[in-house]
């Protein structure tokens, strides 16, 4: 199971990766060779001065964010299909305490926002939910 | 990942539990979201099922749930939930003796048989307690018995 959790992880990588490539697939040597050259000479790559680059930073913010949640869906995937911490470590080319942290660190994250914005104590919150999750479980029964 | 996982409790939180610490504001009496937080912490072992994480993130995400949150956080909490939960089940229960008077909670009480857990529920706690040899505890109980309330909590 962890060759499997390997392949779809790095699968998914792979596709990162790929975004960032030349839109023909690969650079060319002399793409690089010429963006090298204009990096030396402290000519920006990639970003035409007229373009709104704060715009642009605003999206590649939302792109990089959704695929941080994919990567964490793809995780709890790679869990359900049996993968250990350690090939989920191994597929992330990092060690086992250190995916673990990641993680972890997220949630945690994002349970201070919510904490932060939240104006609902639990008693209220489980009051609403026992009603929406009847509903759930309604609509998992219907075929 | 913290060691020493076979010395650690193991808390199974139902969907209400983890809604609630997932989203409630930070308060003395947030139970569940202290709950949640030690989970991170790695102080006890976290059990999840698949259904379990699917109802957490369907009430999470819907419109009538007045603390709801929007498809991109819900993926990430439970996403990261599956990915830091020690054990994450199949259920695979439809074959099995039923245990629960509500044949919706069955597959928790299952779940908590089979991992040796402890089930964390809020109303539900009675109606759980009928079923013989089934450890279950309220929010505050299951926070005492992994050590992250003292005595002056409320």
């Amino acid at each position: 199971m962890g060759g499997l959790t390997r392949s779809v992880v790095s699968g998914y990588l792979d596709n990162v990766k790929d975004q960032g490539r030349h839109p023909k697939g690969h650079a060319t040597a002399s793409t690089k060779r010429r963006s090298a050259r204009r990096q030396a000479r402290g000519i920006e790559v990639g970003v035409r001065p007229e373009s709104d680059a704060l715009g642009e930073l605003g999206r590649l913010e939302a792109d990089l964010r959704a695929l941080e949640a994919r990567r964490i869906r793809l995780i709890g995937v790679a869990q359900r299909q049996g993968a250990s911490w350690d090939d989920i470590g191994s597929a992330l080319d990092v060690t086992r305490q250190a995916a673990w942290e990641k993680y972890r660190d997220r949630v945690r994250e994002l349970l201070d926002a919510t904490a932060a914005r939240s104006e609902h104590s639990e008693e209220e919150l489980a009051a609403s939910a026992t009603d929406v999750l009847k509903e759930v479980r309604a609509r998992r029964r219907r075929p | 990942m913290p060691g020493d996982a076979a010395r650690r409790e193991r808390l199974i939180l139902d969907a209400m539990v983890l809604v609630a610490g997932l989203t409630s504001r930070r308060e003395p009496a947030s139970y569940s979201r202290r709950l949640v937080e030690l989970a991170l912490d790695g102080r006890f072992e976290l059990v999840v099922t698949a259904t379990l994480l699917q109802e957490t993130y369907e009430v999470l995400v819907d419109p009538k749930f007045k603390g709801r949150v929007t498809e991109p956080e819900a993926a990430t909490l439970v996403g990261g939930l599956a990915a830091i939960a020690s054990i994450f089940l199949r259920d695979e229960y439809a074959e099995r003796v039923r245990l629960a008077d509500d044949p919706d909670d069955d597959y928790l009480a299952h779940a908590a048989f089979d991992t040796g857990s402890v089930l964390v529920t809020r109303d539900e706690a009675a109606h759980f307690e009928r079923i013989e040899g089934l450890r279950v505890a309220r929010p505050g109980a299951a926070l005492r018995l992994v050590g992250g309330l003292d005595d002056e909590d409320p």
